[in-house]
Order: structure tokens, then C-alpha cells, then sequence
């Protein structure tokens, strides 16, 4: 099997389901910060883009879909059910958050390995599916070396492949670019497009416009924890439209 | 060929097998408080005090620290992320800490028994006792890893309730008081304590059978309470 046909199998289950839905979600911090009354829905096969200045809650929300903090009101629903999130639902999940933690003391493929099986995939096709997507994040090389040896960017390319080898039908990736050189956001934003072509929904937190532009179909612009406007990718310069929806400019390199 | 680990507890062995320096560490640090009580003339309840103490910190200060340094590290988020119950995550953890421990305490169980050769019926429950103990205080170590910011603070919330518990266990001095007997049969450290004042050939207050069985009932609490815990350390 090749690596473009081992990677790309649809999602398939429940088309018609939105992967998630929240209606007027708010998760506030002790420091008053975080996200207010937000309503979204992603459809299968759908990337979602949130964009902001830092603080704007971004990271919060995409925290809340992950289910990795409940939120402070309002409701959220996965497939379809809002009952509090179990191993099913984590099950179809895949997550990147925004500091790449990995096990330092194992090698990359070790880490891989161990989220693989744990995810419910069978050991043939996690050997499988790992060697694939080592390879296309230029890891096959560094697959033996420990990950506390690893530089930022192999680290967050390993979040990725942890992400992604269950094949999740829910992605949501919290600023997926950072550290990344121009090669790997390329790489990335074709990776990403081939998830959502296989059905999976998307969410990525991200202030890189150019990865935006080539991956969402739609955008979420949040300032002070709310979202200000919702614009479909292609309409105008995304960096432009951030600065009028924000009033802020996009940090410098990434417009 | 590179070992790739499956489940929780096949990680944790294989990163303690990879880390040489920690390994070294860990199984010398018995030895070196356990081999001189041994091979001295301690009196029993002396060496029985010392080697009960120093099993229980063992376990509830290595998962304390861990823990904490994963909480502070992020890495708590990902284990509350894998699809399976948080309660059975802690306990799969808590076990795989708890069978290191009792690896690295082995050198210390055998060479008590090489002193005291004439005790071999005290073996079977002795170990019984240090392995629900050890659990008991890697559960312990779990739940004291949520009130700290930083590793450094597990030792006094480790401390804390168990230095209390050990007075109250009869460990520091016999108990004659019914009350102080009564509680100390709740402690899994009087358990412990008792089978090795047995092993050492000094002079237990319950028989065999009754540390057997508070090491067996240690056990079961234990992973039960780290069942019930999973969701507060994993969210905490």
C-alpha cells in the first residue's frame, strides 16, 4: 500500500452530523480573561480557522472543544450528543495544542506508537500508518532519536503525526505553524486539506494568514474573547480583513 | 530492534529502563539506608521503624514529583486526552509506579531475608504488605501532586498526613491504648510494619494471617481510591 493510500481512508460514519456545535459557550478564568458566548459549527469535511490577536481566546475555545476544560456556560455538543465527554468521544478526537508535549525520554516513533495504540489503532496498521506519516513530515530520519533531542519544529510535526494517526473525524490544532519553517507549513496546509478531504472537520487556531488562505473555508475573527465577525476564505486578503474585523495588525511574517 | 510500547504501564517500564541515571538512583537509594540497618545489630523495632518509613515515602514521593513536574509540563493534558477512563489511567499508572518501587526494593526484601532465613513464613504476607502499602502511598503521592505548583512542594504535602499516620500505625511506639489499636488496624503502615518486625525475628503484635490479609485489603482500597481519584489528578 502506498504512503498516499495509507494515509487517506473517509471518515465516513454520520455524514450529516456537525463534529461539533457550541451555542453561546463562555469559558472565563480567574483572571476575567478567556472566551465569551461563542456559537460556531463545523460540518464534516469543514476547516474552521479562528484568528486573533494573542489573548483573544482563541486557545480557550479550541481548549473547550478539545473537552480538555468544560465550559463555564453555555453548551457544547459532538456528534450530535452533549453528554459530558467520555473515552468514545476523545476516541474521535485529534488534538494539537499549542506547546508540543511529548514523552522526552522515548524516541519519536516510541511516542508515536504509544498514542497509536491507545487511540485503538492495531499494531500493523500503527506501524503502518506512523511510517507513512514519519515520512511525510521528514521524521523517518530522526524516528530513533529521543524526543528531548528534538528541535521545536520536529516536535510539533510529531504532535501532528500523534494527531492525526487514529484518524480523527474532530482535528482541532491550536497555532499547528508555530515553529515550523515555510517547507513544513506547506507540507502541512496539503496534509490538512487531504484530512478534510477524507471527511474529518477541522479547527485550527492560527495567526498565519497564509496557512488560513490555503486550508479554512471559513474564519472566526475573536477579539476579547468574543467573535467579531465570520468570513468565508477567498472573499478578500485574510490579513487585511483581520486588521478591519480586529483593528489589530497580524504579527509581522506571517501576513 | 526499538521496543514501541502499547500500553500505559509499558511506558512507564520502558522510560525508567531508558533513564540510566534516574535507574541508578533509585535502586541504590534503599540500599543505602536499608543495608547498614540490616547488617548492624538494630534492634527489630528500630529497623522495622526505619525500613516502614522509608518504604512509604519511596512510593508517595516518586509519583508525588513525577506528577507534578508532568502537571507543570503539560503532559497531564495528554493523558486526560487518550479515550479511556481517567480513573483507570491513574490506577494503570499508579500500578506501573507502585511494581518499580517494589522492584527497587526487592534488593532490601532479600537481603532480609538472607539475615533472617528462620522467618520464611513471614515472606508471603511481608510482601503482601509492602506492596498495598506502596500503592496505598502511591496514591497518596498522586493526590498530594494536585495541591503543588512545583515538585519541590510534594515533599511537605506528602509529609503532611503521613508522618501522623505513622505515629498512629504504632510505628514509632507499640500501641497498648484500644482506641490507638483500633485506629492503627486502619493503616496500611501497621500492616507493613508488623510483617517486618516478623520478618526481622522480632516480636509482632497480630499474627501472619492478619498482615496477609491488611496487605490484601491495602491493596484493594488503593486501587479502588485511585479509580475514584483519576478525575481530580488528571483535572487538577
Amino acid at each position: 500500500m502506498t504512503a498516499q493510500a495509507v494515509l487517506a481512508t473517509s471518515v465516513a460514519a454520520h455524514p450529516a452530523v456537525p463534529p461539533v456545535t457550541a451555542r453561546a459557550v463562555s469559558r472565563v478564568h480567574p483572571s476575567r480573561r478567556g472566551c465569551f458566548d461563542v456559537d460556531l459549527d463545523v460540518a464534516p469535511g469543514e476547516v474552521l480557522g479562528l484568528m486573533g490577536v494573542n489573548g483573544s481566546g482563541k486557545s480557550t475555545l479550541l481548549s473547550v472543544l478539545a473537552t480538555t476544560e468544560p465550559p463555564t456556560a453555555g453548551a457544547v455538543s459532538w456528534f450530535g450528543r452533549s453528554a459530558r465527554p467520555g473515552p468514545e468521544l476523545r476516541r474521535r478526537l485529534g488534538v494539537v495544542s499549542d506547546a508540543p508535549v511529548h514523552f522526552d525520554e522515548l524516541t519519536g516513533e516510541q511516542n508515536a506508537f504509544f498514542f497509536a495504540r491507545q487511540f485503538g489503532v492495531p499494531r500493523d496498521e500503527a506501524r503502518e500508518r506512523i511510517e507513512a506519516l514519519l515520512r511525510w513530515a521528514g521524521l523517518d530520519d530522526s524516528r530513533d532519536l529521543r524526543v528531548g533531542e528534538y528541535s521545536l519544529g520536529m516536535r510539533r510535526r510529531l504532535s501532528i503525526i500523534e494527531a492525526l494517526t487514529h484518524r480523527p473525524e474532530l482535528v482541532l490544532m491550536d497555532e499547528p505553524t508555530l515553529g515550523l519553517d515555510h517547507l513544513g507549513s506547506a507540507d502541512l496546509a496539503a496534509r490538512l486539506r487531504d484530512e478534510a478531504g477524507r471527511g474529518a472537520a477541522l479547527v485550527l487556531s492560527t495567526n498565519d494568514a497564509a496557512l488560513a488562505e490555503r486550508v479554512c473555508d471559513r474564519v472566526l475573527f475573536m477579539h476579547q474573547g468574543r467573535v467579531v465577525t465570520e468570513e468565508v476564505v477567498g472573499r478578500a486578503p485574510l490579513a487585511r480583513l483581520f486588521r478591519r474585523a480586529t483593528g489589530s495588525r497580524l504579527p509581522r511574517g506571517v501576513e | 530492534m526499538t521496543v514501541l510500547p502499547a500500553t500505559i504501564a509499558g511506558r512507564e517500564f520502558l522510560e525508567f529502563g531508558q533513564r540510566r541515571r534516574a535507574l541508578v538512583i533509585k535502586m541504590a537509594f534503599p540500599l543505602v539506608v536499608g543495608v547498614p540497618l540490616l547488617t548492624s545489630a538494630a534492634p527489630a523495632f528500630y529497623a522495622a521503624m526505619a525500613l516502614t518509613m522509608l518504604i512509604t515515602i519511596i512510593g508517595a514521593l516518586g509519583t508525588g514529583a513525577v506528577l507534578s513536574r508532568e502537571r507543570a509540563a503539560g503532559l497531564q493534558v495528554r493523558y486526560r486526552l487518550l479515550p479511556r477512563r481517567h480513573g483507570v489511567i491513574l490506577l494503570e499508572r499508579l500500578v506501573a509506579a507502585a511494581a518499580i518501587d517494589v522492584a527497587q526494593l526487592l534488593p532490601i526484601l532479600v537481603l532480609l531475608a538472607l539475615r533472617h532465613p528462620a522467618a520464611t513464613r513471614w515472606w508471603p504476607a511481608l510482601l503482601l504488605a509492602v506492596a498495598g502499602t506502596v500503592l496505598f502511598a502511591n496514591v497518596v503521592g498522586a493526590l498530594a501532586s494536585t495541591f503543588t505548583t512545583a515538585p519541590g512542594e510534594v515533599m511537605l504535602y506528602v509529609l503532611l498526613p503521613l508522618l501522623p499516620a505513622f505515629y498512629l500505625s504504632g510505628v514509632f511506639t507499640p500501641l497498648r491504648d484500644p482506641v490507638r489499636l483500633a485506629v492503627s488496624r486502619l493503616l496500611p503502615m501497621t500492616y507493613l510494619h508488623e510483617g517486618l518486625l516478623g520478618a526481622l525475628q522480632g516480636s509482632p503484635a497480630v499474627s501472619v494471617e492478619i498482615v496477609a490479609a491488611g496487605g490484601a485489603v491495602t491493596l484493594l482500597v488503593a486501587a479502588a481510591a485511585a479509580l475514584a481519584l483519576g478525575h481530580r489528578v488528571l483535572e487538577a
